[in-house]
């Protein structure tokens, strides 16, 4: 157990590619923290900077309060939980879990009993004595899991753990991943692509983008109060609306209608440019809304999901270079000169594809953003 | 159809049966020349009208013989423990590690490979003779080992390729050395292909005639290859069929038992399961 702090860790490789920007971090005793961000953002990269399996270029790692930057992997005392699970294919699930304490020159009978309580807690112990090859994908998981947790280590380090499951299983893995760590109370570091993933399991999150950090804090923070357009866009699925808008005093002005924004007239004069982001969930059936803000929407395409209802809509309007690549970066829909947006309506909305909807707009709800450095801009 | 199919089965049997007699009538002709006794050496008949072991008795008889069999079992043995050990070490860091000169490396090891051997035989015998290696296992263990070890880098470097760099990591996680960490778990997924190379090394040398022949004089280290060749027979007038046969009935026969019992691990995928699968 232990708090691991990350002062001014930069990663650059020698064939020059900068994969870490200067960053720090302090990762508290006994949490749940999760690096996400997309593929080649560098999460992995700070994670086996953690673990000692990379060198950092610059900067200082302290486990405990003690620096362990020029430590080797073996000694730092942490396990770790890779995405190809890395289970030893010669061994027994026995001897994959005995693995790091055999390594440790534990005596036997103490590995024995460490060995049978972890396969105990994963549900392992029939499956002592088979090879990895007769196990079934969420089998392995879990016996990289108990390799893990036998050797009750300093932290856990896992590196995307559950991409190579099936979508059911991840959904039951993820659950038991966060009920076993809670149980254990060991500080966590969970590195994943899926915000999903991120935003249930983690207590506290950390967004990188192109190795740099763009915001940390709660799922609930990152998701109400994003730091900027990125966390903005990556967070929350469907992602965020976002389209660009003109401030002008109190009033703004969106591709498909005008919006008075409450607190009162921003202290700048004259009319700005900014992205807008609108939660999904933060469009109205207009007939709820009391005021004229609205606008009709032509539906393309409507998700019927029990609880909730997704209506995609396109709304002409033409994004400037900058949310143009964060929408390529993300995934998001869209043409150079439309937008598709989603909105999150009750399911008892009976709206069909191809009809048209009068839609408001929870004005308090909106966020805003520099178009130029993505940043957020706060309002009054 | 029917009839289509029974031909073809026809075809491959017979085929087969080709080609196993092809590859397997000079074994059985020697090992039929081996048993027949001296006087009906030349007799003209396949089979052996009264088979002996005359001719293992004498080979076993003479001091020469088993001296060459230890000389070949024991030089063929180390250039082999020595060959596929440095080849691991050396394929296991140009697969790893990422060093300048990686390819040079290999390169160089394929065109020591390439080089033939008949070239090096004249100076390698004066140079033997200057520095005392001459006659000696050394003297022939270190050519084998120089000629074998590219191949057993190149098999060696193909297996440890495929084997996932994260087995490492997660051994060094784990708590294991670098050494430690070849020793548990990358050496024994490579097994079959250590086996394998191991096998082509012993063979290279246990076969070998050349070095053997040019840098051996007595039984301090002469292998059976060239023992053979210095067989005489009882009367200078005497050819030693006989004796060559049955020696090379038992030269071969360690070679085919290696091959046979290894089989199973060179063929056995030891790595299926490693990762996702």
């Amino acid at each position: 157990m232990a708090e691991i702090v990350l002062e001014g860790i930069a990663k650059r490789f020698a064939d020059g590619t900068q994969a870490l920007q200067p960053t720090d971090l302090r990762i508290r005793d006994g949490e749940f923290f999760v690096l996400v961000g997309p593929s080649g953002c560098g999460k992995s990269t700070l994670l086996k900077i953690i673990v000692g399996l990379e060198r950092p270029s610059a900067g200082e790692v302290r486990v405990a309060g003690e620096v362990v930057t020029g430590k080797d992997p073996k000694d730092r005392n942490m396990a770790m939980v890779f995405q190809s699970y890395a289970i030893y294919p010669h061994m027994t699930v026995r001897e994959n879990m005995a693995f790091p304490l055999k390594l440790a020159r534990l005596p036997a009978t103490e590995i024995a009993a460490r060995v049978e309580e972890a396969a105990a807690i994963l549900e392992l112990t029939e499956l002592l004595g088979r090879r990895p090859a007769a196990l079934s994908g969420g089998q392995r998981q879990r016996v990289a899991m108990g390799r893990a947790i036998v050797r009750q280590p300093a932290a856990f380090l896992l590196d995307e753990p559950l991409s190579n499951l099936d979508a059911k299983l991840r959904v039951q893995m993820r659950t038991e991943l966060g009920r076993l760590q809670r149980r254990l109370g060991t500080t966590t570091v969970y590195v994943t692509h899926d915000q999903t993933e991120a935003l249930t399991l983690g207590e506290r999150i950390a967004v990188l983008r192109r190795g740099a950090i763009q915001q940390v804090g709660t799922p609930r923070d990152l998701y109400q109060d994003p730091a900027n357009l990125f966390v903005a866009g990556f967070i929350g699925a469907p992602a965020m609306n976002l389209l660009p808008a003109t401030l002008a005093g109190d009033r703004l002005r969106l591709p498909m209608l005008e919006l008075a924004l409450p607190g009162g007239p921003r202290g700048g004069s004259g009319a700005c440019e900014v992205i807008a982001g609108i939660r999904p969930e933060h469009f109205r059936v207009a007939s709820t809304v009391g005021e004229g803000a609205r606008f009709r929407a032509q539906v393309e395409l409507v998700e019927w999901l029990g609880a909730d209802l997704f209506v995609h809509f396109d709304v002409a309007a033409p994004h400037g270079a900058r949310l143009g690549a964060l929408a390529e970066e993300l995934g998001l829909p869209g043409e150079h000169d439309r937008r598709r947006l989603v909105a999150r309506l009750g399911s008892d909305c009976r709206v069909r594809e191809g009809e048209a909807l009068a839609l408001g707009i929870d004005a308090a709800a909106v966020q805003l953003f520099d178009p130029d450095s993505g940043g957020r801009i706060e309002l009054g | 159809m029917n009839e289509r199919g029974i031909l073809e089965r026809l075809f491959w049997r017979v085929g087969a049966l080709l080609v196993i007699g092809y590859a397997l009538l000079p074994v059985a002709w020697i090992l039929a020349l081996s048993l027949k006794p001296a006087a009906a050496l030349g007799d003209g008949r396949f089979l052996p009208r009264a088979p002996s072991l005359e001719h293992y008795r004498a080979i076993f008889a003479d001091a020469q013989f088993p001296a060459a069999l230890l000389n070949s079992l024991g030089i063929a043995a180390l250039a082999t423990l020595a060959s596929v050990l440095l080849g691991m070490l050396a394929a296991y860091a140009i697969v790893r590690l990422r060093f300048r000169g990686r390819s040079l490396v290999l390169g160089a090891a394929l065109a020591i490979a390439m080089f033939p051997p008949v070239a090096v035989i004249g100076p390698l015998f004066e140079l033997w003779r200057g520095i005392g290696l001459y006659d000696t296992w050394p003297g022939l263990i270190l050519p084998y080992m120089t000629f074998t070890l590219p191949l057993a880098i190149w098999t060696l470097a193909a297996y440890f390729r495929e084997i996932p760099w994260d087995l490492d990591q997660a051994a060094r996680v784990d708590g294991a050395t670098p050494l430690q960490a070849f020793r548990y778990v990358i050496a024994p997924l490579a097994a079959p292909g250590v086996f394998t190379a191991a096998i082509l090394v012993f063979i290279f040398a246990w076969n070998d005639f050349l070095f053997a022949a040019a840098l051996t004089s007595t039984n301090a280290a002469r292998t059976v290859p060239a023992a053979i060749a210095f067989f005489t027979g009882s009367s200078r007038f005497e050819l030693p069929t006989g004796s060559i046969a049955a020696a090379s009935v038992v030269v071969t026969v360690p070679v085919t038992l290696l091959v046979l019992v290894f089989q199973r691990r060179i063929v056995a995928g030891l790595t299926a399961g490693a990762v996702k699968g």
